[in-house]
């Protein structure tokens, strides 16, 4: 009934007149574009700036993006709807953002400095972290140096750079999935007291030596691992997705590759 | 290891830097795979190509997770915007007038170009060579001539326009061919700096996409193509300053064996 209902939309989309269409769409699935809005924005203007992208998007070249989508095939209207929607919210913080392209004032220091640059100030790694991080690509930094680095940055950078920066900081803060949550709403500033070094050290190392063994995994083994491990997804929906049947076998499957990566890893 | 340290390193690390590639199926595609509704030869195809895709991967990660919120009710103001956005639309064609003046303009502009043009007396024919270019000619784009007459130069100008334009040579539209037969050839543009190859069935799957720097490819081995089913090809050039030209799109059909 709802895909036949979806179809005759889609159909009246492409009419002469199809704003009762388009009336009915927003009438049933704005929720759900709102919904899905709210999870990248926090602040109520910027949820009704970027829903009315969404809508604008969708509406653009006579409907085009949501006539698209083909009610005979696999997916769900609303499934589908939510991964248009999501796509499109990421459009919409590019453009109002802007790509997150270097200073000028920093593209012209050394390659340490603009390394150091993107851990601190847009990736919002704390010193130690930024240290660590690089000490893999410039094994003989020290800590003095990254310091040093990072006074030279926070001397090149204007006060209109760290405003940028901030709002770059804020604005990808409710992002779902985000990892930083934890960390500081500007990237400018760095919070004391850090985590102990040597433990931030070991962590890193532990990351590095991991993805090495998981890049050596098979690709199907991979999948399971990230989408179990790193999205969090349960056991069954592991299982129905890989198509390994019951959350049984997806739980004896990730034990065996566990128990291989940690053979490797040992 | 165990799992906690595991979920603890394997945080998602790059969310606000992934980005969707080319590579990066439609969303029906991710959509009919967090619903588990891909064939099995769809899915592992799809599969093999989340195993390294941040960004797909978040999308299925985030297709599958619960909402954070209820869906509410969109704010009537709001709401209202949204519907006037198909109402502006859809009272194009008998809205702007200034739309109007600007197509008089433009063909009034045409026609004093027609007039002119036809006025001017023509270039003197020439013998045909290397180095001279027939006024007329729209093939493919001839050597520039020496000094060009007023003439010449503006049928050139109008050739390099027309040149432009990124065509498939092979296959042909509606040609049926067989596995061996299927490679894709088309016409150079000028400044590219490679090509991207994208063939897709009649449901808009992607069967195989390719990036190439010259004017030919052929579908890799592993790539099966079913009998007596529609597929479709497009090329895409990437031009320097990020700017695209994408080719029709050309259908074929694979051809039965034997």
């Amino acid at each position: 009934m709802q895909d036949r209902r979806i179809t005759q939309l889609l159909h009246e989309l492409r009419s002469r007149s199809p704003q009762a269409a388009w009336a009915e769409f927003l009438e049933s699935h704005s929720p759900l574009i709102l919904q899905v809005v709210r999870l990248f924005e926090r602040d109520p203007d910027q949820i009704a700036e970027c829903f009315l992208y969404v809508c604008q998007e969708l509406s653009r070249h006579r409907f085009r993006r949501l006539r698209r989508f083909h009610p005979a095939g696999p997916a769900t209207f609303s499934t589908w709807l939510r991964a248009v929607v999501r796509n499109l919210c990421f459009d919409w913080y590019r453009k109002e953002f802007g790509r997150h392209r270097i200073f000028q004032a920093v593209a012209r220091l050394p390659a340490l400095d603009r390394e150091v640059f993107g851990c601190v100030f847009e990736q919002g790694l704390l010193r130690e972290e930024t240290f660590l991080s690089l000490r893999q690509r410039f094994p003989n930094l020290t800590r003095e140096e990254t310091e040093e680095s990072l006074a030279r940055l926070h001397r090149s950078l204007t006060p209109r750079h760290l405003w940028l920066l901030s709002l770059r900081r804020a604005s990808a803060q409710p992002l779902p999935e985000d990892s930083t949550r934890d960390r500081p709403a500007s990237g400018m500033e760095i919070p004391a007291p850090e985590p102990d070094p040597e433990v931030l050290a070991s962590v890193n190392e532990q990351r590095a030596a991991l993805q090495r063994v998981l890049a050596r995994l098979p690709k199907p083994e991979r999948l399971l691992i990230r989408l179990r491990f790193e999205r969090g997804l349960t056991l069954e929906q592991v299982a129905r997705l890989t198509g390994l049947g019951s959350a049984q076998k997806a739980d004896y499957r990730l034990k065996e590759i566990l128990e291989r990566l940690r053979k490797e890893l040992t | 290891m165990d799992e906690k340290q595991l979920r603890n390193l394997l945080r998602p690390q790059k969310n606000l830097t992934a980005r969707r590639s080319w590579r990066c199926p439609e969303e029906a595609l991710l959509a009919a795979y967090a619903e588990q509704k891909l064939t099995e030869r769809h899915r592992q195809r799809l599969e093999a190509h989340l195993a390294d895709c941040d960004f797909c991967l978040g999308q299925v990660a985030f297709l599958l997770s619960p909402p954070e919120t209820a869906p509410a009710a969109v704010p009537a103001g709001l709401l209202l915007r949204a519907r006037q956005l198909a109402e502006t639309r859809a009272a194009v064609p008998g809205r702007p007038a200034w739309r109007w003046g600007a197509v008089a303009a433009a063909t009034a502009g045409l026609m004093v170009i027609a007039a002119i043009s036809l006025r001017e007396p023509r270039a003197p024919v020439t013998p045909p060579g290397p180095s001279v270019t027939p006024p007329v000619s729209t093939s493919s784009l001839p050597a520039a001539p020496a000094a060009p007459t007023p003439a010449t130069s503006r049928t050139i100008r109008k050739e390099q326009r027309k040149a432009v334009e990124l065509q498939l040579i092979f296959p042909r539209e509606g040609s049926v061919l067989s596995r061996s037969e299927v490679e894709f050839r088309w016409k150079s543009v000028r400044g590219s700096q490679f090509y991207e190859i994208r063939l897709v069935t009649a449901e808009g799957d992607v069967v195989w996409e390719g990036r190439v720097e010259t004017t030919q490819a052929r579908l890799p081995d592993d790539i099966e193509l079913a009998p007596g089913r529609e597929y479709f090809v497009s090329v895409r050039a990437y031009l320097p300053e990020g700017k695209t030209l994408k080719s029709p799109t050309v259908g074929f059909r694979a051809r039965h064996p034997g």
